[in-house]
Formats: C-alpha cells, sequence, structure tokens
C-alpha cells in the first residue's frame, strides 16, 4: 500500500541524546560476548541512559529546546504536536503530546496527539503528519520520537540490554522549502508481534533476535525496491539510505542484500544504540548538513510494522 | 526432500558469504560454534537455508540444539 506525496516539508531537526552512557565494550564479557563481537557485530560501543528522573515528555523538550537554538520558530505558529512513543509518561494518561504542549507553553489551539509506534514510528509519523497538516491547512508542525526503552528493559537480557539506547528528535514540518516526502509504502504484520513485545508477568521488554533479523531481511528489502520504483527513482539516485538502526550487522546485511554502496548507509547509532523511533531522524539530522538530493528512510521493527519513504530536497 | 550433498553446498556457500571467505571446510559433524559461528552468524545461516529451501524454521527453533551440518539436515528431514 503507497500513499501520495505533500507540500509540507521538512525544514529542521532537533535532538536530545542524555550523557549518561553504558559502556558495552567494558561489560560484553559479563553477556559471554567478545570485544569484536560488540565491534563488528553489534556495532553499539555506547548507551545513552536518560536519568531516573526524566520522563519522556522531558527528553522531547529537550530535544526542542536544541532545535529552537539551531532555527527560527516561533512557537506560537505551532498548528500540530505529535510525539511517537510507546513509552509515555507515567500510566500513559494524559498522552505524551498534551504534557508537551504544555512544559513548552505551546498554543492550546494546537492539534496534539500520540501515535503508538515503534522503530516504525518516524516513517509512518511523517506520512501522518505531513498529510494531516496538509488536509487541514496547517503550516506548522513539530512531530516527536522519544522512546525511552530503559524504562522496560531486564539488565540480565543480553537479547536486549546490549542494544536499545534513550534519546528523542523533534522534526519541525512548515509549507516552506525543505525536504518533500515521496510516495511511503507500509506494511504490517501482526502475527509476528510475539518477536518484539512486553513479558506480561515481569513488565520487562523481551525480544526473538532471530526472528526480527529473518522478518528484516525478508520483507524490507522487498518494500524498499518498492518504494524506489513507486517513487519513479532508482538506487543510483538516492543520496542515502538511512535504514532503521537495529544493529551494525542488520545494517550490513541489508546492503549486502540490497546490492548498495556501503557508504551511503550509514551506520551513526555506535556511541548512542538503538534508539527505536529516534534511529532515522538522529542520522537524518546529521545527514541533512550535506545537503544531499534524495534520501531513502526505512524503518522496521516492533508490531511487525515496517515503512518506507524517499525524500526529496525542495530547498 | 533436498539431499545431503546439496545442503551440504547450500550451507557452505553461505558460510563462505557469512565469514566472507573463498573457501571454507567445515565436516559435516564439526560444531558450527568452534567453526567460529557466533549467534548473528547463526540467523544469517539460517535466512540462507530458507531462501535455499523453502524450509521455514520456527520461531522456537534453537540452532545449539542442532549444531552441524548432520545435525540440521536431520532436522529438516524430520520436519519438513
Amino acid at each position: 500500500m503507497t500513499s501520495d506525496t505533500s507540500s509540507i516539508n521538512i525544514v529542521a531537526i532537533g535532538s536530545y541524546i542524555p550523557d549518561t552512557m553504558i559502556d558495552n565494550l567494558e561489560r560484553a564479557e559479563s553477556f559471554n560476548r567478545d570485544q569484536d563481537f560488540v565491534t563488528e557485530k553489534l556495532g553499539f560501543l555506547k548507551l545513552a541512559r536518560k536519568s531516573p528522573q526524566e520522563e519522556t515528555s522531558d527528553l522531547c523538550v529537550k530535544a526542542y529546546d536544541d532545535l529552537a537554538s539551531s532555527c527560527h520558530i516561533d512557537n506560537r505558529k505551532i498548528d500540530c504536536i505529535i510525539v511517537c512513543t510507546q513509552n509515555p509518561d507515567g500510566g500513559g494518561i494524559p498522552h505524551v503530546s498534551a504534557i508537551v504542549q504544555a512544559k513548552l507553553g505551546l498554543p492550546i489551539t494546537s492539534a496534539t496527539f500520540d501515535i503508538s509506534l515503534g522503530c516504525s514510528g518516524y516513517v509512518y509519523s511523517l506520512s501522518i503528519i505531513t498529510s494531516f497538516m496538509e488536509a487541514n491547512g496547517f503550516k506548522h508542525g513539530l512531530l516527536f520520537t522519544s522512546d525511552p526503552y530503559s524504562k522496560i528493559l531486564d539488565a540480565s537480557d543480553h537479547n536486549t540490554e546490549l542494544l536499545f539506547g534513550d534519546a528523542a528528535t523533534v522534526t519541525y514540518l512548515t509549507n516552506s522549502l525543505g525536504y518533500q516526502t515521496g510516495k511511503t509504502s507500509f506494511g504490517s504484520d501482526g502475527t509476528g508481534g510475539s518477536a518484539i513485545q512486553i513479558n506480561t508477568n515481569t513488565d520487562y521488554l523481551e525480544m526473538n533476535g532471530r526472528s526480527v533479523f529473518m522478518f528484516t531481511m525478508k520483507v524490507v528489502p522487498e518494500q524498499i525496491n518498492e518504494c524506489i520504483i513507486n517513487n519513479n527513482t532508482s538506487i543510483t539516485d538516492i543520496d542515502y539510505f538511512l535504514l532503521h538502526q537495529g544493529s551494525k550487522y542488520i545494517i550490513d546485511n541489508m546492503t549486502k542484500e540490497l546490492g548498495l554502496p556501503p557508504g551511503k548507509t550509514p551506520f551513526l547509532a555506535s556511541h548512542y544504540g538503538n534508539t527505536v523511533s529516534s534511529s532515522i531522524p538522529l542520522m537524518l539530522k546529521n545527514i541533512m548538513q550535506k545537503n544531499p538530493e534524495k534520501v531513502l528512510l526505512s524503518g522496521f521493527g516492533v508490531g511487525l510494522s515496517w515503512a518506507t519513504t524517499i525524500i526529496n530536497r525542495t530547498a | 526432500m533436498i539431499i545431503l550433498d546439496d545442503f551440504r553446498v547450500i550451507v557452505l556457500e553461505a558460510l563462505k558469504s557469512i565469514q566472507k571467505k573463498a573457501d571454507v571446510s567445515i565436516s559435516d559433524a564439526q560444531d558450527f560454534t568452534d567453526y567460529g559461528l557466533d549467534s548473528l552468524d547463526g540467523m544469517s545461516l539460517l535466512l540462507e537455508i530458507e531462501k535455499k529451501t523453502d524450509f521455514e524454521f520456527s520461531e522456537s527453533f534453537d540452532l545449539t540444539d542442532h549444531n552441524s551440518i548432520e545435525l540440521l539436515y536431520a532436522y529438516l528431514e524430520k520436519n519438513i
């Protein structure tokens, strides 16, 4: 299933990565892993961790502070606020975006809601916010990603504890020039949902790494190829392929499977970890500084859920 | 059902790709872990086998319980 293009553009991205870091190399042995495995396969040398006092909304606020420090933004003009998260503040009510709206003093006229998605969340949310803004004549929107998995990790589980880092991003979208989302491809398979889920006895995240890897390698390359065709472009015309940073191993295998030039599929998460829906916008913020013309974004994971789009520079 | 000789070729080709080697040498009885495969390599091996044989390993399948060419082949024989 695909969706059409929009005139709403990505203008800027702010981010927040907590200062506290866990050193994966130091603790690799305690998880029966050697340093080569951490460096060459996982790829995550360090994992960012929020403080226990920081809430999901607090990470959003800090990402916004970063955005505001780097681009002119009149928060009185904000029309909509979306937060993509599956680990909300407290018990989940009220929604995180309402809390963020209050903490940042954003207009009470803004449309404010959360989206419950994980690693596919940014690409899904981009499509949602651009469509929503267009449909309602909105000109200024904020898309936050903030999904601190440290809230739900079992420190003794090597399947998850070595992977995830905390971070938040905010993408500022307006009807001026920037990066425009092209046609997006979506996918969902709830029959595989148990591959990444909360254990209701322990309230901890559990993950079947093999199932996730198999799913990723089977369905995502096909969707990426479909997205390229649907956007009337080719691999050679795309400057960067920003693939969800599930692990260096997944990026390396996906790059090989798709026949992509390794230089076009960066792995940038080595010093903060798999940040779930923040994974792609963190990379995009970095890559935008190079002014690429065309960037493919592909997110995949919990659900199972996957989505791919191509953004094109209009500025 | 794929014959053992063909299955062996699939495994060896997969190992060449996984270990980025032009040539690999592993006996049917040799333990994959002793040969140098880690858990992620094991996932890649199973993916290649699935692609080449149309067999699908169940979510509960554990390669460490079938950690050689002959054990893996025996599993396929029993479950196809």
